[in-house]
C-alpha cells in the first residue's frame, strides 16, 4: 500500500498560508492511498483559478487546461484510456460560470470522471469578484452595491438533470470529504462533488462559522430517491448537509472500454474496404 | 475531349441532390469523370437550388459558364437558370407548354409505372440519362445499390420508372439524344471533399473526432460516425465548438491522433483551444471549412476569406501549419500530412477547405493507399534516462513525448507558462527559453512545405497563382488562355504555411505577369506574397458566394493581356 507522501512533490504552492485548499489537497492524497492507486494511474485535470492550481501540487499525471474548459478535456482523456482514473479540480467560477455549458452536457453524457469543485463563493484568483454561488447582497470591490443575481444551487441543478453522483463536502471535515471522494471515484459515471471551501482572503464566512451548521448525512438517508435528494439539496435553513445526496447508475460515455491509445494502427484493409463503397 | 454539362434545378426538399448523386455515380461507373457542385440555399424546403454536373472523358474540376442540358424539377424557378443554357442546349421540364422545353410528365411516369409520386425523381434521372446517351444498365446498377438497402421493391420501382422515362426520351426526342459509349476502365470513385478528408483521417490512424455541426464541415463527423463500427474511431457530437476542440486536445494528450472540424463561426469559438494546443505542445488537426462571412454569412455558399484568420487565430505567438487541399486526392494526402507534421512538431495544423471542395462530388481514380507511411512520434518510456521532462529544452525544440499511464513517467501539461517538467512557472528566464523553444521548430517546419513550379514558367506570358480549391478553375483557364495564344502556367498553393516563395517569383527581371485568383475581397493570399516581396501584377477576386467559372477568368485576362 502506498503512502500519502508519494503524491507530494516539491512544487511550491501559490495559495495563501492557511487556506482551506490545503486541507482538500491532503484529503485527496489520502483518498489515493485508500484506493491503492499508483501515481501513473491518475490524471488530475483542471481549468484556471486558485483551486485549479491543485494538480501541480500532486505527483500524478496532470493536464491543466483553460478557464472553464476542463470537462471536455477530462471526458476525452477517460474515453481514450478508460484505465486511467480521471479527476477534475475546479472552482465555482470555473465550472458553474465560464464552463457552465460543459457541466450541463457532462450530466447528460455521463463520462466516468470525478469533479471536485472548490466552492468558495468568489473569484479568488482575479481578486474577489462575485461568482455564480455568491449570496445575494454580498458586497465586493466590483459588486460594490451588493450582488443582485440569485446564487445558483449546483446540487439541485445536478440532481434535476439526473447527474449520476452528486455530493457535497466540507473543507473543514476532511475525513468525511475523503470518504466522499473515494465513493465518487469508485462510482461508475460522472461524479460532482461540491466542496464548501472557505476563502481566508475574500470569503464571507470562515471555517468556524460553518462548523456549527454543517452536518453529515447518515446511513438512513437514501441517495437513490430523487425526490428526497432534490428536497435535501434545496434546503435553505440553518443547517447545511454534507454527504452523498444522489446516486443514479446509468450508461457512461463512451459505450466502449478499449484503450484507444494502445490499439494497433488501423488496418489498410479496412480503408480499402471503405474505398470500395465509393465505386 | 468529350464533355457534357447539366444543370438540375428545383426546390430544396425535392431531392435534387439525390438525382445528382445517382447520375454522378452512374457516370463514374461508365468510366467517365464527373464533377458536381451544389448551389443550395440554407433551407430545408422550397427556394431555388441547383446541382451542376459535368461529365467528361478527362478529369473535371471546374464549372463552365454555359450548360448543355437544363433539367427542371420545378416550374417556378426554371426561368432564372435559362440564361445559363447554351444556345443549342436542351431544356427539359415537367408539363411545360413553352416550346423551348422538352415537356416530360415526370410525375405521371412515377404514378403510372411506380404507382407513387415518390418516384418522380427516378423519372427525372431516367430522362436526363436518356439525353446523356449512356446505356441504362449503369443507372439500374446504381439505383439497385442505393435503394436495395431500403427495400428491394423500392429499388425495382425506381429502376422501372427510370427505364420507362429513358426509353420515352429516346423515342420522343431522338434529335436531342447523342449516344455515347461506356469507357471500360478501372471503376472510379465518387466522393465529396469531406469524405476524402474523413478517409485521410482514417488512413492517418486518427482515433478520436469531436465536432459540432456546421456547414460545410458536417459531412466529416457524419461519415466518420457512419463508419465508426468498421474503423474503431470514437466520434462525439460535442455541445459546442469549444468542447469539440478541448475534447480533441484531451484525446491527443491521452495518446491518440485526434481532430475536429468546423466552419468560420465555430472556429471563432475554438481559438482559445488552438492556443491551448500550442502552449501545451499537443498535436491537433483542425479542419476549417470556409464559407462566406462575417457572422452567419451565406451558410451554404463558398468563399476563401479565412486565410488571414487561420494564420492569426488565437492569442500569443506560436508556429502552425496551414494546408488548403484543392481536390479530394490532395485532401486525402494533406490531412495525412497534417496529422504527421502535427505529431512530429507538436504544433497545431489547420486544413482549410471550402464549400466547393467539401460538398461537391468529385471523381477519384485512386488513393495511393499502399504508400501511406504513418510514423510513431512517441518516445519509448524505456528510452527516457532519468526524470521525464515533457518540455525538455532540445536543439530543435522538439521534446520527448509519452502517453499518461503507460509507464511510471508522469506526463504534466499546463496552459500556463511552464518549466521543463510542465509545472506552472512565472520565471522570466524560463519564459524566454520556452518561447524560443516553441519557435525553434519553425525553420524545420518551412522545409516540410512543397510548392510545385512549372518548368516552363520563364517562357510564359502569365502565371496564374491560386490556392486551395481554385486549382481546378485556374488549371482550365490556363489551358484555354494558352490555346488563345496567351501562354499561361499556374502555381497552386495547397501547402500554405509556413509560406514558401519560389525564387522565380521574386525575380525582378521576369517577363511573365503574376495574377492571383482568390475567392475573397482583399486578395489575402496575394497580400501574403507581396509581404514576402513578390510583385503582384493583378488580382482577380470574387466574393459573391459563387465559385469562379472557366469563362470569367479567361475573358478578363484575354481582354487585358491578349495580343491584339
Ligand atoms: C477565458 C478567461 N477568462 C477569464 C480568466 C480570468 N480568470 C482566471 S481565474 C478566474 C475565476 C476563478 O474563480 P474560481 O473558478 O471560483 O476559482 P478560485 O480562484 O476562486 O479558486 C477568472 C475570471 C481566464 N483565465 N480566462
Ligand atoms: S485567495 Fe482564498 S481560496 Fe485562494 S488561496 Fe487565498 S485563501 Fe485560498
Amino acid at each position: 500500500m502506498g503512502n500519502a507522501e508519494d503524491f507530494k512533490n516539491n512544487v511550491s504552492s501559490a495559495w495563501c498560508p492557511g487556506c482551506s485548499n490545503f486541507g482538500i489537497l491532503s484529503a485527496l492524497r489520502n483518498t489515493f492511498v485508500k484506493l491503492n492507486l499508483r501515481q501513473q494511474d491518475i490524471v488530475i485535470t483542471s481549468g484556471i483559478g486558485q483551486a485549479a492550481k491543485l494538480p501541480h501540487y500532486l505527483n500524478c499525471n496532470v493536464f491543466n487546461g483553460l478557464h472553464g474548459r476542463i470537462l471536455p478535456v477530462a471526458t476525452a482523456i477517460k474515453a481514450v484510456n478508460p484505465k486511467l482514473t480521471v479527476i477534475s479540480v475546479s472552482g465555482d467560477g470555473d465550472i458553474y460560470g465560464e464552463g457552465g455549458n460543459h457541466l450541463l452536457h457532462a450530466f447528460r453524457r455521463n463520462p466516468d470522471i470525478t469533479v471536485l469543485v472548490h466552492n468558495n463563493g468568489v473569484y479568488a484568483l482575479t481578486k474577489g469578484q462575485a461568482s455564480p454561488t455568491t449570496e445575494l447582497g454580498v458586497k465586493t470591490k466590483l459588486q460594490f452595491d451588493g450582488v443582485k443575481e440569485e446564487p445558483m444551487n449546483p446540487l439541485v441543478l445536478a440532481i434535476a438533470m439526473n447527474c449520476s453522483f452528486v455530493a457535497r463536502g466540507f473543507a473543514g471535515d476532511l475525513d468525511f470529504l475523503s470518504d466522499i471522494i473515494v465513493a465518487g471515484i469508485i462510482h461508475r459515471g460522472f461524479a460532482l462533488i461540491d466542496i464548501i471551501q472557505p476563502c481566508l482572503t475574500f470569503g464571507v464566512h470562515q471555517v468556524p462559522w460553518y462548523k456549527d451548521k454543517i452536518y453529515r448525512l447518515t446511513k438512513d438517508y437514501n441517495p437513490n430517491d430523487k425526490e428526497a435528494a432534490l428536497k435535501k439539496a434545496a434546503e435553505d435553513g440553518d443547517k447545511i448537509a454534507t454527504g452523498i445526496f444522489y446516486v443514479n447508475n446509468k450508461p457512461t460515455f463512451p459505450d466502449i472500454t478499449v484503450n484507444l491509445a494502445q490499439k494497433p494502427v488501423i488496418e489498410k484493409d479496412v480503408l480499402k474496404k471503405l474505398l470500395k463503397t465509393f465505386e | 475531349m468529350y464533355k457534357k454539362s447539366i444543370i438540375i434545378c428545383g426546390q430544396a426538399g425535392q431531392g435534387i441532390q439525390t438525382v445528382c448523386f445517382i447520375l454522378a455515380k452512374a457516370i463514374a461507373r461508365s468510366g467517365y469523370y464527373v464533377f458536381a457542385w451544389q448551389d443550395f440555399q440554407s433551407r430545408i424546403r422550397g427556394g431555388e437550388s441547383s446541382s451542376r454536373l459535368i461529365l467528361s472523358d478527362e478529369p473535371v474540376r471546374s464549372l463552365p459558364g454555359e450548360y448543355d442540358i437544363l433539367a427542371s424539377l420545378n416550374k417556378t424557378n426554371t426561368e432564372m437558370y435559362l440564361p445559363l443554357l447554351k444556345k443549342d442546349g436542351i431544356a427539359l421540364a415537367e408539363n411545360e407548354t413553352d416550346k423551348k422545353f422538352l415537356s416530360i410528365p415526370f410525375q405521371k411516369f412515377a404514378m403510372d409505372i411506380g404507382e407513387n409520386k415518390i418516384y418522380t425523381n427516378a423519372a427525372a434521372i431516367g430522362s436526363i440519362w436518356g439525353i446523356v446517351g449512356l446505356p441504362i444498365e449503369k443507372i439500374e446498377e446504381v439505383l439497385k445499390n442505393e435503394f436495395t438497402k431500403k427495400s428491394e421493391n423500392v429499388a425495382n420501382k425506381n429502376i422501372a420508372v427510370a427505364k420507362y422515362s429513358y426509353d420515352w426520351v429516346q423515342k420522343n426526342c431522338s434529335s436531342c439524344v447523342q449516344k455515347i459509349k461506356i469507357i471500360n476502365d478501372k471503376p472510379k470513385m465518387v466522393m465529396t471533399g469531406n469524405e476524402a478528408i474523413s478517409l485521410g483521417a482514417i488512413a492517418a490512424d486518427c482515433r478520436f473526432m469531436a465536432a459540432y455541426p456546421m456547414t460545410p464541415s458536417t459531412g466529416i463527423i457524419t461519415y466518420l460516425s457512419e463508419t465508426a463500427h468498421e474503423t474503431g474511431i470514437l466520434t462525439e457530437q460535442a455541445e459546442d465548438e469549444i468542447a469539440s476542440i478541448n475534447m480533441a486536445i484531451g484525446a491527443s494528450y491521452a495518446g491518440v491522433r485526434s481532430f475536429t472540424a468546423t466552419s468560420g463561426g465555430g472556429f471563432s469559438l475554438m481559438v482559445e483551444g488552438l492556443a491551448l494546443a500550442a502552449m501545451t505542445e499537443t498535436p491537433l488537426v483542425v479542419v476549417l471549412g470556409q464559407r462566406p462571412g462575417p457572422a452567419t454569412g451565406l451558410p451554404t455558399r463558398t468563399e476563401q476569406a479565412e486565410l488571414n484568420f487561420a494564420l492569426n487565430a488565437a492569442h500569443g505567438e506560436f508556429p502552425r501549419f496551414i494546408f488548403a487541399p484543392s481536390n479530394p486526392v490532395e485532401a486525402f494526402n494533406l490531412i495525412i500530412k497534417a496529422f504527421e507534421l502535427s505529431q512530429k512538431y507538436r504544433v497545431p495544423a489547420i486544413v482549410l477547405t471550402d464549400q466547393y471542395l467539401a460538398d461537391s462530388y468529385w471523381t477519384v481514380d485512386d488513393f495511393d493507399v499502399n504508400n501511406i507511411k504513418i510514423n510513431d512520434y512517441f518516445t519509448k518510456p524505456e528510452e527516457i534516462k532519468g526524470e521525464f521532462k515533457k518540455y525538455a529544452l532540445t536543439d530543435d525544440g522538439i521534446s520527448p513525448r509519452l502517453k499518461p499511464g503507460e509507464s511510471e513517467h508522469l506526463v504534466v501539461d499546463d496552459s500556463d507558462e511552464h518549466d521543463q517538467y510542465g509545472h506552472i512557472t512565472e520565471s522570466s528566464i524560463i519564459r524566454k527559453l520556452m518561447v524560443e523553444k516553441r519557435w525553434k521548430k519553425y525553420c524545420l517546419m518551412v522545409d516540410e512545405m512543397r510548392v510545385i513550379v512549372p518548368n516552363d514558367i520563364n517562357e510564359s506570358d502569365v502565371v496564374l497563382v491560386s490556392w486551395g480549391s481554385n486549382y481546378g478553375v485556374t488549371l482550365k483557364s490556363a489551358e484555354i488562355l494558352t490555346s488563345k495564344g496567351i501562354k499561361t502556367v499556374i502555381i497552386n498553393y495547397s501547402e500554405i504555411w509556413p509560406l514558401k516563395v519560389p525564387a522565380v517569383l521574386l525575380n525582378r527581371g521576369r517577363k511573365f505577369k503574376i495574377i492571383v485568383i482568390e475567392n475573397n475581397f482583399n486578395g489575402q493570399f496575394a497580400n501574403l506574397l507581396e509581404k514576402e516581396g513578390v510583385k503582384i501584377d493583378n488580382k482577380i477576386l470574387k466574393y459573391n458566394g459563387m465559385p469562379f467559372t472557366e469563362d470569367e477568368i479567361t475573358i478578363l485576362i484575354s481582354e487585358k493581356y491578349g495580343k491584339r
